[in-house]
């Protein structure tokens, strides 16, 4: 899998950094949002070949902006990860039925972050 | 980014949620609980918790998890926010702001047993729990053998699993790996899936897929394009623990049909029901039935790669015939950036450039100072350029000075809390009015107020406030009101800490004072006096230490800790209304206006502050009330004259003419008072050094500044010479 271009949606600076850190670390382009509708204004003039969201955030929440991209014709089979402090499998039932395409357990390891992107991106 | 500085964001973040936790929980209490506020509070603690476990804190990680547990059952409506359950919440957030500061190594790790233990109590009850999610141990196999896959991939399925397994001396047959079955439903390749990069990540890891199910591929009519037909039969070595195979389906295991079975365990694969989640026509499967049953591939992974490429269908409307490609004009909210843009963009500056570019600003002024006066004497003109050379320099100063200042609020935000905490320990009832939070202020007097005023509203509510019963007895509301505002006003920023209490018992104070023997007890002091008194050092004593506001040391400490930032302390109290604190501090501790004066053949500075105005005294509005003291009579107010010369001790007594240039300055303690000089020689910026660093503490004298010819000229403390001419005492007292 070569580089590729990642959008971060995460409403804490940090949360933004770090993913950022590790992911550029990995080869990747990141470009990263403040939350659901700041992201979703930028996936109307980019496109890039992963989202990774997180799922509580200010204006539009993770699950409104999966949902609203899967209704997009051009998002409709694009990976896009949830990146959540939660486990709970009522969350994944939820995302999964937003339109998730993978999970990931906040906090990362970088390798684990990284194992996730490989699963869901050729 | 390093990582430390990716932890600083977060401790800033921390701060930032914490404040707006706060914040709503407050307009909770004020019965303003709305869907929002709640929410808010969640966010933040979220927020926290997941930084926390980023960065490794895991007492906080730990505890904002038990605490975001209840905030959710709130939020989702599965608990009522019941005035206790609010009590409970306010306390856990005190707690949680503790397990902040500890992070940020201000301070130890709070004990959060108790609290812990109310919240996951409040969690469990209702049956309204949140279900840990069940994990499953770990099991790790300690003695990894990737060969067992492969020997048996290159077997055929009727090799006897027990012998292999003997032959690799592994320790037990339960150990040896797994195998695992995969039945792709219809679903398993919506939103983006792709089942074949969870294979291909299992065969990275040692696995091999021993098995690939066609028999449910349909022929090419019933063929959608967007179904998932093919199965797989894979071996995972014991290397790869069940764990990670858990791991690597967790989001899609059931899209996936995945089943796991220890090694030697696992049902035939063709046991499965042929096509058991696949609807398809029943021509179709008449149609299926063609397909030979069974493929069996001994394949590495790039094989089954390109298989399952081959079944990647092009992108179209899954389960419609004829796709209609649906224009899709952004179907969700209208984004806008705008609206939402979020915080102004901010850079973050080592402190040390700051001081430094505020160090070289300030010898700007001074070399700008010089230039002019070297200028002015050789007589060159170049007053335009010199007076924009002036106006830049004064710009680059301000936009220097307002690089450290910050709003007060980080410092008054805390004091909720303490109102809180003071609450509980004393019974009282408090109503806390906080104004002014925007209020700026240099960052080092920010730094250093915290304590001073945490210590004005400890006693305020401690000694200020009467007991709720006294109150009621008085005539007064339960509730006892504290207000701290800031504000600015001229080129001071005045904090006030009122309360409504009590007020000062002078006689008490007072017969305390000739106790502690710190007035003769035949002194006639006026009001202002006697309150004064309660900043006497040793005024505080043991016997009035409480928990609360005593801690062994007393208002004086306020005080000094206030003049150390080149504030002033006033006190104001009416029996029976209240009692308030005035601190008023300067702007900026780096740079003043000056009034330069000469006395005595001395140059001094009066900071232009305090300047009111100037004037020589007319005929007959000079009175002399001792050989010693003077009075003018400015518009009908008598003020008290100060001589410049003897007060400061530059020269002998000289007697006030109506020669003499009197300076009229405002003081917070002691009002209009005159002081007089020599002459006046100029108006400028001047650059505040301390005395205390480079010399030593002088009373009456509050620093010194480099001229522009480079000579040094002390800054005049009007403030301790006032208070030295009015009351001896208190100068006796400081000697």
């Amino acid at each position: 899998m070569g580089p590729i271009t990642i959008l971060t949606v995460d409403d804490s600076p940090s949360m933004r950094a770090l993913l950022k850190h590790a992911l550029v670390g990995q080869g990747h382009v990141v470009h990263d949002a403040e939350d659901g509708l700041i992201a979703l204004d930028w996936l109307n003039r980019h496109i890039p070949d992963l989202v990774i969201t997180d799922i509580n955030m200010p204006n539009m929440d993770g699950f409104g902006l999966i949902e609203a991209l899967r209704k997009q014709d051009r998002y409709r089979d694009m990976p896009i990860l949830v990146l959540s402090t939660e486990s709970s499998d009522e969350k994944k039932v939820r995302a999964r039925d937003a339109g998730a395409t993978g999970w990931i357990v906040k906090p990362f390891d970088p390798d684990k972050l990284a194992a996730a992107v490989r699963r869901v991106t050729h | 980014m390093q990582h430390d500085e990716i932890q600083q964001i977060f401790l800033l973040e921390c701060d930032e949620g914490l404040d707006l936790a706060e914040r709503a929980l407050l307009a909770c209490k004020d019965g303003n609980q709305d869907a929002e506020a709640i929410n808010s509070i969640f966010r933040a603690v979220h927020s926290i918790k997941g930084g926390a476990g980023a960065f490794g804190f895991t007492p906080l990680q730990s505890f904002t998890h038990k605490f975001e547990t209840v905030l959710q059952q709130v939020r989702d409506g599965d608990k009522p926010l019941t005035p206790a359950l609010l009590t409970t919440l306010i306390r856990a957030f005190d707690v949680l702001t503790d397990h902040v500061s500890a992070i940020k190594g201000q301070a130890e790790a709070p004990a959060d047993g108790p609290i812990s233990a109310e919240l996951e109590a409040i969690a469990d009850s209702d049956g309204a729990e949140e279900p840990e999610p069940a994990r499953p141990d770990p099991v790790i196999n300690e003695t990894p053998s990737p060969s067992v896959a492969d020997d048996a991939a290159n077997d055929d399925l009727e090799i006897d699993f027990d012998d292999l397994l003997a032959d690799l001396n592994a320790p037990e047959p339960a150990a040896g790996g797994h195998v695992i079955h995969l039945r792709p439903t219809m679903r398993a390749l919506d939103n983006g899936s792709d089942p074949l990069l969870l294979i291909r990540e299992l065969c990275g890891q040692g696995a091999i897929v021993r098995t690939v199910d066609l028999t449910a591929l349909p022929d090419l009519d019933n063929f959608e394009p967007e179904g998932a037909y093919i199965g797989w039969e894979i071996d995972v070595p014991a290397s790869v623990p069940r764990t990670t195979i858990e791991e690597i389906f967790d989001f899609v295991g059931e899209a996936c049909g995945l089943s796991i079975h220890e090694y030697g365990e696992e049902p035939r694969f063709t046991d499965f029901p042929q096509r058991p989640v696949m609807p398809v026509a029943p021509e179709a499967e008449t149609a299926a039935t063609a397909v030979p049953n069974k493929a069996e591939v001994s394949a590495p992974a790039a094989t089954v790669a390109s298989t399952g490429q081959s079944v990647t269908p092009p992108k179209t409307e899954a389960g419609s015939p004829a796709p209609v490609p649906t224009e899709a004009p952004a179907a969700g909210p209208t984004p806008n950036a705008q609206v939402n843009a979020g915080p102004v963009p901010t850079i973050r500056v080592d402190l040390d450039r700051l001081d430094r570019l505020v160090d070289t600003v300030g010898e700007l002024v001074i070399t700008q100072s010089m230039l002019a006066q070297r200028l002015s004497g050789a007589g060159v003109a170049a007053e335009d350029e010199l007076s924009q050379l002036e106006y830049l320099t004064r710009e680059l100063q301000d936009c220097a000075m307002a690089l450290r200042a910050q709003p007060i609020r980080s410092v008054f935000s805390r004091v909720p809390r303490i109102v809180r905490e003071l609450e509980a320990e004393t019974g009282k009832r408090v109503t806390l009015t906080v104004e002014g939070e925007a209020t700026e202020l240099d960052k080092t007097v920010i730094e250093r107020i915290g304590e001073p005023l945490t210590h004005l509203i400890r006693n305020a509510i401690d000694h200020g406030l009467e007991k709720i019963e006294d109150r009621i007895a008085a005539g007064k509301a339960a509730e006892g009101n504290v207000r701290l505002a800031a504000e600015q006003r001229g080129g001071h920023i005045l904090i006030s800490v009122s309360d409504d209490g009590r007020g000062i018992d002078r006689a008490r104070v007072f017969q305390k004072a000739v106790d502690r023997k710190i007035v003769a007890a035949d002194a006639r002091l006026t009001d202002d006096e006697i309150d004064n008194l309660i900043f006497a050092p040793g005024f505080s004593t043991a016997e009035q230490v409480s928990n609360i506001s005593g801690r062994g040391v007393g208002l004086d400490v306020v005080k000094q800790a206030i003049q150390g930032l080149g504030g002033r302390v006033s006190i104001s109290s009416e029996p029976g209304k209240g009692t308030s604190f005035s601190l008023s501090l300067p702007l900026t501790l780096a740079i003043a206006d000056g009034m330069i004066v000469s006395c005595g053949g001395e140059t001094l500075i009066l900071p232009l502050n305090n300047v009111v105005e100037s004037l020589q005294a007319k005929p007959g509005e000079l009175k002399r009330l001792s050989p010693t003291q003077h009075v003018i009579n400015v518009r009908g107010s008598f003020l008290p004259v100060i001589p410049l010369i003897t007060s400061l001790g530059i020269g002998e007594t000289e007697t006030v003419s109506e020669q003499s240039v009197l300076i009229v300055v405002e003081t917070e303690s002691f009002g209009q008072i005159a002081i007089q000089v020599d002459a006046i020689q100029d108006q400028r910026q001047v650059v505040i050094k301390s005395l205390e660093t480079n010399f030593r503490p002088i009373t009456g004298i509050g620093g010194a500044t480099i001229l522009g010819d480079g000579r040094i000229a002390l800054i005049v403390d009007v403030e301790a010479l006032a208070s030295a001419a009015h009351s001896p005492r208190e100068l006796d007292l400081a000697a």
